[in-house]
């Protein structure tokens, strides 16, 4: 602590150069903001977390000013408080009120502000006017109705994910945030990662719904209704339920879809030991010829696109390996041996997972067979609770069930997929095995500095062959250039995801800023890690074979 | 010393007077200037005034036919389109001068004019009508019976120091520009001067900053010189957006090397080796000219790498910016420059320490630039001469509204307000007294008749509250209501903010609102009701008071400016509309109740044929009728009535 400044009459250390945000929130005031993001520069935007400074004409905001020598702060002056009660009023003033019927209601950053700063009535009626609501895109919906301008979607999308699909257009109480000509999102740079939808403090963004597509197709007796339940969605569903991480988890969750009207519930895990163990098949023969590197991972369909709209010269360097979720799909909608075409036809595939980009990545062209989709729906995991709540299912006094077979197993590699780093450390444990041909223990080795790129060495087959993985695309996109720029020949497996954190920070994931409740989904991934019966992905694939 | 190449003249202009030190002691080297500022002609000389104002007024078409008079009679004279004298009043004003003989300037000389005028002058006859005057000269003949153009009470009380060349010279000229004294002082600074001297020089001047703030320049450059950066840059402020001024405009398209001599010396001054000009898109003249002179500069190795072997690197560059109020804020144009959206950005960090790509940047007004060739040329005593103790040098003002002549003029701090409106600008045009001065929207402040006698000084102003601001100076007289004035500025406010911060876009929303459903016709569904009425003025004073703490920038600081003046001014004016509904200068279009008057009425039905909602019953030649419930307050039928039977009540 450098020195100390007095607040609300009482003192208070603080450090040199920080805001005075950061060091109020540190000693306890609590000082309410929109815009303000961990980590991002501050915009000073939404003025929420105007303080009174002796000596200062104006209200000063705590987000973007540093700490000085001497400063004399109040945080609850009455002229402090009416003015976030009136900026908060304002907001209102022209907000749809509906917010019985919203997606967010009772996880909206405003109501909560509204309820905070005792707004009990509409003191000032704005004129509503009229937005488009932009459907176009396959995974991202805008209501721009409900938007406040905080422009953390729009600081996200350019300074984390580099896509800048969204912006603000025009000007004056006309302002919105929008695609570029207002041309809609599914002409637009998007990349469909969905971290925009996961800032944003109201439901002015959120998931394209397939819900009633999935609750159609439920219904529908024709039909067979096939859930595909991928390892973070049953870390997130146990996070959001308070379920114990055990052996029988992912069972329970099968036993709560198959109670939703799913016909079969198969483990996505397994798509990802197959994923892995090809992964690693095709590394291993590319460090073998010496060409084709860095092998950049392609499990992730954002980066996928992002690579294809803005990197089309690294194409080629994209494993040619199919996502879990794709993988998947395809099995079970097409294998010839075991299930007429006729019958592909009747079969309904539901995936759920953390990501939003899987909704954008199933409607495209390659993902189908002659008008068939490998898969028909994605539900978030949002969603998924959501059908989980409306159902009426009671999940923590539950029996746990087996997943269906053929697809109900899974490995612990396919656990390590949904976070960064995971996928990685899976195909490196899985070459290393296959390069050995034989079971060996192994133990890789996590660098301790966790920076957002690591990368770690290990020696197979004569070779040493260099594993790396980066998160973000902002990140993910420098690196890759950097490895490229300077001819690096050292790093050969890449493993890039496209949201921060990896899945376990998906667009899909269930939002919730309470700071008083952490995230421990990866926690989750690893402790399932250990219950798992198969420790290497050949098993569990070949076995299926 | 007939026609030259223009080579020679660059040679001499840079050998005998840019580098030569000893240049005014010189005879011959200043006789040789005296031709080629034109301030002595071989042959008739026509200058017509083509900025922008003139352009409006039909100079152009003025140039086209004085140019056909002289190819038609074979007259071998030159035809110069010149700049703007500020007398927008007076447009198009067309110049002559004949060997030998003062200038002579004439107003209002339309196309029709040019025949008449030119057989005249031509033939050294002065037709009296639209004479302004004589320029004075103490090496010509002077015309006998011809008021000196100083004596004219437009320009009697003005001090031109900024404007001196503005309308005299030929704007793209850069010989004649260094011929009259231009680019010494940038010469004679890079030569002699360091940097901190040069910051010292402007401090000791007392110039304070004209953007409004009024901060010491001097200052401000000396932060920057200090600030240890290895690129700094210098941007000079030249979006005019305020509305009701157009000084800035006037003054570039007049005299642009001035203002890039001053961006020169900035730059030079607080070690910035990349000098922006940012100026309005819209500004197409003016852009246009300073492109022409800046090229001309280069060509003079004025700009750009190693000027005159001193080792200093400085290039200007003009950035054309969009139509925003909000990139005058220097944040926002320091984003715009960068090629992002203009928006503002909070400080700390200030620009002076994070400005254009993260580095110290100064951003300066064209109008404090347009003082510094003058102070470094003559010194800080010469500054100091003029003015206030607290404010020095002259104020440029855009004088507009209602008063009998209207212009861009230049007047000494320290004259009164009363002063300008009743002698520059000539009295009001009507009969109707004055009601108030509006200077700038940004500041939103009002001079009032009370207040009249109030100095243009920085210290002066701040005691009665209000600001200098940008320098529009608008007199409006009883027939305007403010009610209305204050719902422009509203709507002028919310339709220029940047939509950043939630007070400014929301709130200023939400107070133009109330103002318009306040001042409703009683019978419209979206009128408030007399207790909503009575709430929203109630509200006004809390929006207004969290916008004016809670917002980003100046401008939404400035907002609530207009109505809170108008509550504090005006709160007689503001009470009739919201409690009596009624406007007192009958401009409220939806508090007029018109009526006709029966004894008048001749029944022509010619109100009855104009009015556009069938408000207005009767039959030909028996007294019409106004249906108030179906009247909109349009006022077709009062224009049209010719017997004064509508009467507004």
């Amino acid at each position: 602590m450098d020195f100390q400044i007095e607040v609300n009459k009482r003192v208070i250390d603080v450090t040199e150069g920080e805001t005075l945000l950061s060091a109020l929130r540190r000693n306890g005031f609590r000082i309410p903001t929109l815009c303000h993001m961990n980590r991002f520069s501050p915009t000073g935007a939404c003025r929420l977390c105007v303080v009174e400074v002796e000596g200062k004409r104006d209200l000063i905001t705590s987000c973007s000013y540093p700490v000085e020598h001497g400063m004399k702060v109040l945080t609850n002056s009455q002229r402090v408080i009416k003015a976030r009660k009136t900026l908060v009023e304002m907001l209102l003033s022209n907000h749809p009120d509906d917010c019985l019927y919203c997606q967010r209601n009772g996880n909206c950053e405003l109501q909560w502000l509204a309820e905070e700063m005792n707004v009990k009535e509409r003191k000032y009626f704005g004129e509503k006017q009229k937005y488009f609501p932009d459907h176009s895109g396959s995974s991202v919906a805008r209501d721009p109705a409900k938007c406040i301008l905080c422009s953390r979607c729009v600081r996200m999308c350019e300074e984390v994910q580099l896509v800048t699909a969204i912006d603000f257009i025009q000007r004056s109480n006309k302002t919105t945030v929008n695609s570029a000509f207002y041309k809609g999102l599914n002409t637009s740079s998007c990349i469909s990662c969905g971290q925009c939808i996961t800032v944003c403090p109201t439901a002015a963004l959120l998931e394209i719904s397939h819900l009633e597509k999935v609750q159609a197709a439920i219904d529908d007796k024709k039909r067979k209704v096939i859930f595909l339940l991928s390892p973070s969605v049953v870390a997130s569903i146990a996070e959001e339920f308070g379920l114990k991480s055990e052996k029988g988890l992912p069972g329970l969750i099968a036993a709560a879809l198959r109670r939703c009207g799913a016909d079969l519930v198969y483990d996505l895990g397994f798509a990802c030991d197959v994923n892995i163990l090809e992964e690693s098949k095709l590394l291993l023969e590319k460090v073998q010829q010496q060409q084709g590197m860095p092998l950049l991972s392609a499990c992730c369909p954002a980066w996928v696109r992002y690579v294809q709209v803005f990197r089309p010269e690294w194409l080629p360097m994209l494993s040619g390996v199919k996502s879990p979720q794709q993988m998947l799909g395809a099995m079970i909608k097409f294998d010839r041996e075991t299930r007429p075409r006729s019958e592909a036809e009747k079969l309904y595939c539901v995936s759920v997972t953390s990501c939003v980009a899987n909704k954008y990545e199933a409607t495209t062209e390659e993902m189908t067979h002659k008008g068939i989709s490998e898969i028909d729906a994605v539900l978030s995991v949002r969603e998924c609770i959501r059908m989980i709540r409306t159902n009426g299912i009671d999940i923590r006094n539950m029996e746990s069930e087996r997943m269906d077979t053929p697809y109900g197993r899974s490995s612990s590699l396919a656990w390590k997929t949904g976070y960064s780093g995971g996928k990685a450390e899976a195909v490196a444990c899985e070459a290393h095995k296959l390069s050995k041909g034989k079971n060996e223990a192994f133990r890789f080795v996590m660098p301790k500095n966790l920076s957002a790129r690591k990368e770690s060495k290990l020696k197979m087959n004569g070779h040493t062959v260099g594993f790396s993985w980066v998160s973000g695309i902002a990140a993910a996109d420098a690196y890759v250039d950097s490895i490229i720029g300077q001819g690096r020949k050292d790093i050969h497996y890449i493993e890039v995801m496209a949201c921060p954190g990896g899945c376990v920070g998906g667009g899909g994931q269930p939002i919730n800023r309470l700071p008083e409740k952490p995230r421990n989904r990866k926690k989750i991934c690893q402790e399932m890690e250990k219950h798992a019966e198969s420790k290497t992905a050949s098993e569990v694939a070949g076995k299926q074979r | 010393m007939m026609v030259e190449a223009t080579d020679g003249i660059k040679q001499f202009l840079i050998d005998q007077v840019l580098l030569n030190p000893d240049r005014e002691a010189s005879v011959p080297v200043k006789k040789r200037l005296s031709y080629i500022s034109r301030e002595r002609v071989e042959k008739p000389c026509i200058y017509v005034g083509m900025a922008t104002c003139g352009l409006i007024a039909g100079a152009k078409a003025t140039h086209d036919a004085i140019a056909n008079y002289l190819s038609e009679h074979q007259i071998d004279a030159d035809l110069i389109q010149g700049g703007c004298l500020g007398f927008c009043h007076a447009e198009p004003v067309v110049d002559i001068q004949l060997p030998g003989r003062a200038r002579l300037s004439f107003s209002r000389v339309g196309s029709g004019k040019v025949q008449s005028l030119l057989d005249d002058v031509l033939n050294s006859h002065i037709p009296d009508i639209e004479l302004l005057g004589q320029y004075g000269s103490k090496i010509l003949q002077m015309w006998d019976k011809v008021p000196g153009i100083d004596t004219h009470p437009f320009f009697s009380r003005q001090k031109r120091m900024l404007m001196e060349h503005c309308g005299i010279v030929n704007p793209v000229s850069i010989e004649e520009y260094i011929a009259r004294g231009g680019y010494w002082a940038f010469a004679d600074t890079i030569s002699g001067l360091t940097p901190a001297q040069v910051c010292r020089l402007v401090e000791d001047s007392g110039l304070a900053g004209r953007g409004g703030g009024g901060f010491p320049a001097g200052k401000k450059w000396a932060i920057t010189l200090n600030a240890v950066s290895e690129q700094k840059f210098f941007v000079c402020n030249a979006v005019e957006s305020d509305p009701g001024s157009y000084m800035n405009r006037a003054i570039i398209e007049s005299n642009p090397h001035r203002l890039i001599e001053a961006v020169l010396i900035a730059a030079y001054a607080t070690g910035a080796s990349k000098a922006y000009i940012f100026i309005r898109k819209e500004f197409t003249l003016a852009v246009e000219r300073l492109r022409k002179a800046l090229l001309s500069a280069a060509d003079y190795g004025l700009t750009g790498h190693h000027i005159f072997n001193s080792g200093v690197n400085i290039d200007v560059i003009v950035r054309e910016g969009a139509r925003a109020f909000v990139c005058g804020e220097e944040t926002a144009l320091n984003n715009s420059i960068e090629g992002k959206r203009a928006m503002p950005a909070s400080k700390p960090p200030f620009p002076a320490e994070k400005g254009l790509w993260n580095k110290p940047t100064i951003v300066n007004n064209v109008e404090t630039l347009f003082n510094i060739p003058a102070i470094v040329r003559h010194g800080p005593e010469w500054f100091q001469e003029t003015g206030t103790p607290g404010s020095k040098g002259t104020k440029l003002f855009t004088l507009s509204g209602k008063t009998r002549y209207y212009g861009t003029v230049e007047v000494p701090m320290g004259m009164t307000f009363r002063e300008i409106v009743d002698k520059i600008g000539g009295g009001l045009k009507s009969e109707l007294p004055l009601k108030a001065i509006v200077l700038g929207i940004n500041s939103g402040s009002y001079i009032t008749p009370s207040t009249l006698d109030t100095q243009v000084d920085f210290d002066a102003l701040k005691q009665i509250g209000s600001s200098l601001g940008s320098g529009a100076f608008v007199v409006l007289d009883t027939s305007v209501c403010m009610v209305d004035m204050a719902k422009f500025f509203t709507a002028f406010f919310q339709k220029e903010s940047c939509g950043k911060c939630i007070p400014c876009r929301e709130g200023t929303a939400r107070m133009l609102e109330i103002m318009e459903q306040s001042t409703r016709r009683p019978s419209e569904k979206l009128a408030f009701t007399p207790l909503e009425r009575f709430k929203g003025v109630m509200q006004l004073r809390g929006l207004a008071a969290v916008i004016k703490d809670t917002s980003l920038c100046s401008l939404g600081k400035s907002a609530p400016n207009a109505i809170l003046n108008t509550l504090k001014h005006f709160k007689d004016e503001f009470d009739s509309h919201i409690f009596d509904r009624k406007c007192v200068a009958n401009v409220c279009r939806d508090l007029r109740i018109f009526t006709i008057d029966a004894d008048q009425c001749t029944g022509c039905t010619a109100c009855f044929k104009r009015c556009p909602v069938d408000a207005i019953i009767g039959s030909p030649r028996a007294p019409h009728f106004i249906v108030e419930e179906k009247c909109i307050g349009c006022g077709n039928c009062y224009e049209v009535c010719k017997f004064n039977a509508v009467i507004i009540t």
